[in-house]
């Protein structure tokens, strides 16, 4: 069966890892139909929007997209092509999943955890002003609708995948009223799953326990920038952004994503690793129905990881192109 | 020094307010949800709370007396308003405040 998808090559390193990854999944015999879309920093020098319209309108048709890494223009009035998409299509949850990969050298054997984190709002609405020519007050937006939301997705998955328990993470010691919603949220829709467990844990506390007892936790959810940070320190921990995937989902449609920049100093030289967009990759044929071609994807991934064939990142030689092919040839094996 | 050329109310309402387009020097410019623009957005994904932000913005400088004006308009029309905000420019003509998406 095939399946339409839409692909945002990218910028900078975005090319050349999108190449490998869609040899990989044709090569695990997944029929795609891609359908390839245009948004970052080549769309701004051609003087239109970071993320068109056509590109916005094409991905809510199709359901479904794959995004290797954009370039953000830096300068006044500059926006994220990242956000942008996921607040034009409402993806309001971000997954990321951190689990330690044989061949992957981490100190944190065991990780296996998968972070929700509130895409929407918080900080993350960029809502500022300057109230007088010394001040900024910048809008921390939280709302029991969005934060019922995210809680729900993660329980859903945490029931659906057999996980054992649902961890909500926050920082309502201190901000009593807005992380206190989150958190009063969270344990209204916990109510509804009394088959898994529920803990809440402050976020600083969570930095800590992450580093030093993560085999304790399961599924996190957090509001937007605690969930930025927390889900960077996680794909640390198991190896770094090069091997740590990311999906964001809305209600009508998805977006699967490499959570890395586009490393620009990187572009065209056949250099970086291309896992964190095939794990996304994995995360999209899931979602697709394909779970037989993304766990013989991962497997594969794992026996090229061990045979040592491994990208600058992991401490090996492998060319990007050298690393898929590997890849594919395990594939066939 | 920071000049004011607008401001941004906020409104409590189950729908996109129905805000004056313009009172005085003060035009609508657009009304949001969460940083996210609503109206006169051909197709919009996002979902919605109770809370719209209503900007509006003059081309001179105002004072605070066009602010109060516009709050008694919104009090005439019925509309909730439990926030304002006043937007400001800096010097250079620049917006010392956020754009929406």
């Amino acid at each position: 069966m095939s399946h339409k998808v839409c692909i945002i090559r990218g910028d900078g390193i975005g090319p050349e890892i999108s190449d490998g990854v869609e040899k990989i999944i044709a090569a695990a015999g997944v029929d795609i139909d891609w359908v390839p879309l245009e948004a970052g920093l080549r769309c701004v020098e051609a003087g239109e929007p970071i993320v068109p319209d056509r590109t916005i309108d094409t991905i809510r048709e199709v359901g479904i997209a794959l995004k290797a890494p954009m370039t953000t223009p830096i300068g006044r009035g500059s926006v994220s092509p990242n956000v942008t998409l996921r607040k034009r299509l409402d993806l309001y949850a971000c997954v990321r999943p951190a689990k330690t990969l044989p061949g992957v050298p981490t100190p944190f054997e065991g990780l296996d955890l998968v972070i929700f984190r509130e895409n929407s709002e918080d900080l993350y609405t960029q809502i500022e002003y300057m109230e007088s020519e010394n001040v900024a007050f910048s809008t921390k937006f939280i709302s029991a609708q969005a934060s019922e939301r995210i809680a729900r997705s993660a329980f859903e998955f945490a029931r659906k995948n057999r996980r054992r328990a649902v961890t909500c993470v926050h920082k309502a010691n201190i901000m009593k009223i807005a992380d206190g919603l989150f958190l009063r949220s969270f344990q209204k829709v916990a109510a509804e799953y009394p088959d898994i467990e529920t803990w809440d844990v402050i976020v600083d506390a969570l930095c800590m326990q992450l580093v030093t007892k993560w085999r304790s936790f399961d599924v996190l959810v957090l509001p937007n920038l605690y969930g930025d940070i927390v889900s960077d320190l996680c794909a640390g921990m198991m190896g770094g952004l090069g091997v740590a995937p990311g999906a964001n989902y809305g209600e009508g449609c998805a977006v699967f994503e490499a959570v890395h920049g586009s490393a620009p100093k990187y572009a065209g030289l056949d250099k970086v690793n291309p896992m964190a967009l095939l794990f996304s990759g994995t995360m999209m044929l899931r979602h697709l129905g394909e779970e037989q071609a993304a766990k013989d994807i991962e497997n594969a991934t794992e026996r090229t990881l061990i045979k040592g064939v491994k990208t600058y990142d992991l401490h090996g030689s492998a060319k990007t192109s050298e690393f898929a092919e590997a890849v594919c040839s395990e594939l066939k094996a | 020094m920071l000049a004011l050329h607008g401001v941004d109310i906020y409104v409590h309402s189950s729908a996109v307010p129905d805000a004056p387009a313009e009172v005085g020097a003060l035009k609508r410019i657009f009304i949001s949800d969460r940083g996210t623009r609503v109206q006169n957005v051909e197709k919009h994904d996002s979902s919605r709370t109770e809370i719209y932000c209503v900007r509006y913005e003059s081309e001179a400088e105002i004072s605070d007396s066009e602010v109060t004006g516009l709050l008694s308009a919104f009090a005439e029309m019925g509309l909730n308003w439990p926030k304002v905000q006043k937007l400001y420019k800096y010097e250079n003509g620049d917006n010392a405040y956020s754009q929406p998406y």
